[in-house]
């Protein structure tokens, strides 16, 4: 029973596992070359996710729910969203590295307009990213792309918060855990 | 570890060690819930990983190059951002790739979306999303960057 909740819990690790042992069989040198290719993957995931775990913990524990609505809430208007650009362009790590702490902030208050901005400018306009794209792309190009960019995240923001209201966003599992580990 | 993760580390560090100076108990707990934190998604987040190998093994970059390269812009625009959309190419391979391109005198409007759904729209990590953050809100925040990724490319097209 156990091993079949943690199939449950795990289905697309299940799934792609299985791919890679029928691939294994029928074709070696191609899921020898995917275990290299995700390798890469692997080796940022594990530089970047136990610190967010970490900091995203703390800012949880010791930063008080004003603060973040101040920051990040409805009412925090243009500085609001300076405020989610600034976090998601200086931020390390791929979207997913954002995840946890978006849901710690939508969980601490923070507007779903502004998440929408994190995540968004965490994928796209990280300051690092942008440095490689003008060094190969010229400056011109990703100066217009940033702008667009950004146009074009707030757009999305604000379109999100009429489609997507608060109570869509699940917090059952998140309650679970607490549970779990005895928090609170 | 680029600067940005190095810093992050740093200013974790600080803020751990300022944080079992004033509490020790309130640390200790908030580390487990890292702790629980870690154990929810690692499965998935590894699941993603090895589910990127093998897209890139079976879609190498060789191929996203030829399908940018397509002299056919509007069909090139749409597959090209539906190939940004799947793979998680890094960008220190996806931007000298695009670079080399336009520099051959490729249209810049592929070139564009297929950055812009590259990082943005991710149909690997939308099982993670959606468990995170609903069904609703993944969907529709992939869907709109995917239209704003090729509206993005259109206005660049225009612009350049």
């Amino acid at each position: 029973m156990k091993i079949i909740g943690i199939i449950k819990k795990n289905k697309l690790l299940t799934a792609v596992s299985l791919a890679y042992v029928i691939l294994f069989i029928a074709m070696p040198d191609k899921a020898y070359l995917s275990v290299k290719n995700s390798m890469h993957y692997i080796i940022e995931m594990l530089q970047i996710m136990p610190v967010i775990f970490i900091i995203t913990s703390i800012i949880e524990a010791w930063v008080p729910k004003e603060v973040i609505m101040k920051g990040f809430g409805e009412k925090a208007g243009i500085k609001g969203i300076v405020f989610s650009f600034l976090l998601g362009s200086f931020s390390a790590g791929p979207i997913y590295a954002a995840f946890p702490i978006c849901k710690m902030l939508l969980k601490k208050g923070a507007s779903i307009a502004n998440v929408v901005i994190i995540l968004s400018a965490w994928a796209v306009i990280k300051v690092p990213m942008l440095a490689n794209e003008a060094k190969f792309l010229g400056v011109q190009f990703m100066g217009i792309r940033w702008i667009l960019t950004v146009i074009a995240i707030i757009i999305t923001a604000y379109l999100m918060t009429i489609f997507v209201k608060k109570k869509d966003i699940p917090v059952q599992d998140e309650r679970d855990l607490d549970k779990i580990i005895g928090f609170k | 570890m680029d600067i940005f993760t190095v810093s992050l580390w740093g200013i974790t560090g600080a803020a751990f060690i300022a944080s079992i100076v004033k509490d020790k108990q309130k640390t200790f707990n908030s580390m487990k819930m890292a702790k629980g934190m870690m154990k929810n998604m690692v499965g998935q987040i590894i699941g993603i990983l090895l589910l990127i190998g093998l897209i890139l093994t079976f879609i190498p970059p060789e191929v996203i190059k030829s399908t940018l390269g397509e002299s056919n812009t509007f069909i090139s625009t749409i597959v090209s951002a539906l190939a940004g959309s799947i793979t998680l190419i890094p960008a220190f391979v996806a931007f000298p790739l695009v670079g080399s391109l336009v520099d051959a005198g490729a249209s810049i409007i592929p070139a564009v979306a297929f950055l812009t759904t590259l990082t943005m729209v991710g149909l690997v990590t939308f099982p993670l999303e959606k468990r995170e953050f609903g069904l609703k809100f993944a969907t529709i925040r992939n869907i709109f960057s995917f239209v704003f990724a090729v509206i993005i490319a259109l206005v660049m097209g225009v612009i350049m």
